[in-house]
């Protein structure tokens, strides 16, 4: 039923029918997922810690351990991806912000990071112009990152996909403990691939921030997708929305509660 | 500041651990049963008499007590002054210091192959973990680790010295070949075989630690991510693995200046190769005490500056520490 709005689409992704096992817990991770994101079109997936958001962004790259089984169907501009053609695909077309700042590698300095992930002319103006509009400091490059803050490290992470120039971001949670006021900061990038026709993942347990970014709104709940709403559902006292739990993280949002309280 | 109180900190390990050395080779010595004037005086000793034997002990200091020994041989050997070796009959640091130039072309040229032998087997074996080529190369890393160093250097001898000719079966120099007229190409010739036993069995060892911490390594998360990014093969291996491999291998070569000099003796036996290591076992047999404790108090050095370079080394390549030192 999640898959009827995507039939017809021939680009950006679509994932069908994903589901992780883990082979020696014999357990089931993620069950029967299924996505779309169009080019264009950030979709955020909100969900509780363990619901199986960074499993999802890992599946898409394949790049699961072994001891986790996947099964899905993936197309990506209306071809099948699969273990022999994603290496391609991989940082060149779709990149990932991971969750961790020690995905940084410890004994290279940002700039230097950063420039050998380019490829093409101009890079040292290119990275300047993405590390500037993230707010840091140009001096920064110069550093290693354990020389860099959370936030540093963050939004190094940040560029790191940026410079890639990628056609989708898988960002898994980017903006943990970023205040209100310098969300949009941070959020500014996304946009600006929106509209160069590019697509964002965008992975958060910021209900908030999902709801200032993406155009659409994936809700995970133990390891399945129990619904995906246009921000536009999001309105009011949530009657549009299907399911309770996205019914309750709506209504839980601070402005939210107030309304609740006085009616 | 910090590196001059890291300096002070090693150098102070230092003099303690040579104090700690020299305390314990002089009671080993002073409870073994070597008479040092029948040592000096070999088989002449019948027409000393025992009038002549006491004189010598008491020139020689003797008759004081052990620690008055103990801290007259300090004393001198603050002075740089090891004494007079028995059988070379010459001043203990000359013979050391001529003998240990032969063993450090041996050890040199050991060291440096088995490093660079064991990071790229232990690599080939670690990026292709549980492959073909890692099974291979375990197996031949575990059966060299438990290999004895003399057994190998005699199989070695025995095949290309004895049996195929191409290499000289012993000694440093050729027979009869006066001292100054040693070329360097004959000296390299002649250290190559002792060498290779040696280095072929250190290979095994870095190998297999190259290996294990590789495979720790590409198990971090800045390697997941780099895999993200389309790295994979070599190029993810020299961009992001390499210097986190090798790091721990070369600290464990230097640190391991112990084993290496313990190897160089047993090859030096085997292949009759006149180093420091073949001095030490005829200072022993021979009872020359002098020339005994000079080689360990310079062996124990020897080891001290292998483990002080492993550990300048870390803090050299890796940028946590060396802006940790640097700074303030
Ligand atoms: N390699 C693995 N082996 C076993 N279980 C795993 C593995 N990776 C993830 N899991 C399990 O899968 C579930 C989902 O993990 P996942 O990392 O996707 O959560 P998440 O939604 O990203 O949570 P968070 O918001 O805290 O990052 C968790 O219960 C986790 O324990
Ligand atoms: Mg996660």
């Amino acid at each position: 039923m999640l898959w009827k709005g995507t039939i017809g689409m021939t680009q950006g992704l679509i994932i069908k029918n994903l589901s992780l096992y883990h082979k020696y817990e014999k357990m089931t991770l993620v069950n029967n997922v299924s996505l779309s994101i169009a080019p264009s079109e950030i979709v955020a997936v909100v969900g509780a810690s363990g619901s199986g958001k960074s499993l999802l962004a890992h599946s898409i790259l394949h790049l699961l351990p072994e001891e986790i089984e996947q099964n899905c169907e993936m197309l990506w501009n209306g071809e099948t991806v699969n273990q022999h053609n994603i290496p391609q695909l991989r940082g060149k077309k779709i990149a990932l912000i991971p969750q961790t700042i020690d995905a940084l590698d410890p004994f290279l300095k940002v700039g230097k990071y950063l420039l050998t992930l380019m490829k093409g002319k101009n890079k040292q103006h290119r990275l300047h112009k993405i590390w500037s509009s993230l707010g840091l400091d140009i001096d920064w490059l110069a550093y290693f990152p354990f020389e860099l803050s959370g936030g540093m490290a963050r939004r190094v992470l940040i560029a790191s996909a940026l410079v890639q120039n990628p056609n989708l971001i898988l960002a898994d949670e980017p903006t943990p403990g970023v205040d209100a006021d310098t969300l949009s900061g941070v959020l500014a990038p996304f946009n600006q691939m929106k509209q160069e026709g590019k697509s964002v993942l965008f992975i958060t347990h910021d209900f908030f921030a999902a709801l200032k970014v993406a155009d659409r709104i994936a809700v995970m709940d133990n390891g399945e997708i129990i619904e995906v709403s246009p921000v536009s559902f999001f309105a009011g006292d949530g009657e549009k929305l299907k399911h309770t739990y996205t019914k309750a993280l709506w209504q839980a949002l601070p402005q939210n509660c107030f309304v609740n309280n006085w009616r | 500041m910090q590196i001059l109180s890291f300096l002070l900190k090693k150098l102070t390990y230092l003099v303690i651990l040579l104090f700690v050395v020299a305390l314990i080779t002089f009671l080993l010595v002073s409870l073994s049963p070597i008479d040092p004037i029948r040592a000096y005086i070999g088989a002449d000793m019948l027409q000393v008499s025992p009038e002549q034997k006491e004189q010598i002990e008491i020139y020689w200091g003797l008759k004081e007590s052990k620690p008055e020994q103990f801290i007259s041989w300090i004393t001198s050997l603050l002075k740089a002054d090891f004494g007079t070796s028995l059988i070379y009959r010459a001043p203990v640091s000359e013979v050391i210091a001529d003998k240990f130039f032969a063993s450090l072309l041996l050890m040199g040229i050991a060291w440096i192959l088995s490093l660079v032998g064991g990071i790229v087997l232990g690599s080939i074996a670690g990026m292709r973990q549980n492959g073909l080529l890692d099974r291979i190369i375990q197996l031949y890393s575990y059966v060299l680790v438990s290999t004895p160093g003399f057994w190998f250097g005699l199989l070695l001898l025995m095949i290309f010295a004895v049996g195929l000719g191409i290499f000289p079966i012993g000694l440093a120099s050729p027979i009869g070949m006066l001292e100054g007229n040693v070329s360097f190409l004959d000296r390299l010739y002649h250290v190559i075989l002792p060498a290779l036993t040696l280095s072929i069995l250190g290979t095994a060892n870095i190998a297999l630690h190259t290996r294990e911490k590789l495979i720790e390594i590409l198990k971090s998360p800045f390697i997941l991510q780099a895999k993200a990014q389309g790295l994979k093969g070599f190029s993810l291996y020299k961009r992001h693995a390499f210097r986190h491999t090798i790091l721990p291998a070369i600290s464990l070569h230097f640190a391991s200046f112990g084993e290496l000099f313990g190897g160089a003796i047993l090859a030096e036996q085997v292949f009759s190769y006149p180093g420091l290591g073949q001095a030490v076992v005829d200072a022993g047999l021979g009872g020359d005490v002098p020339l005994l404790l000079g080689i360990v108090i310079i062996s124990a050095g020897f080891v001290f500056v292998g483990n002080f370079l492993a550990d300048v080394l870390y803090k050299i390549i890796d940028p946590r520490f060396r802006k940790g030192l640097m700074k303030l």
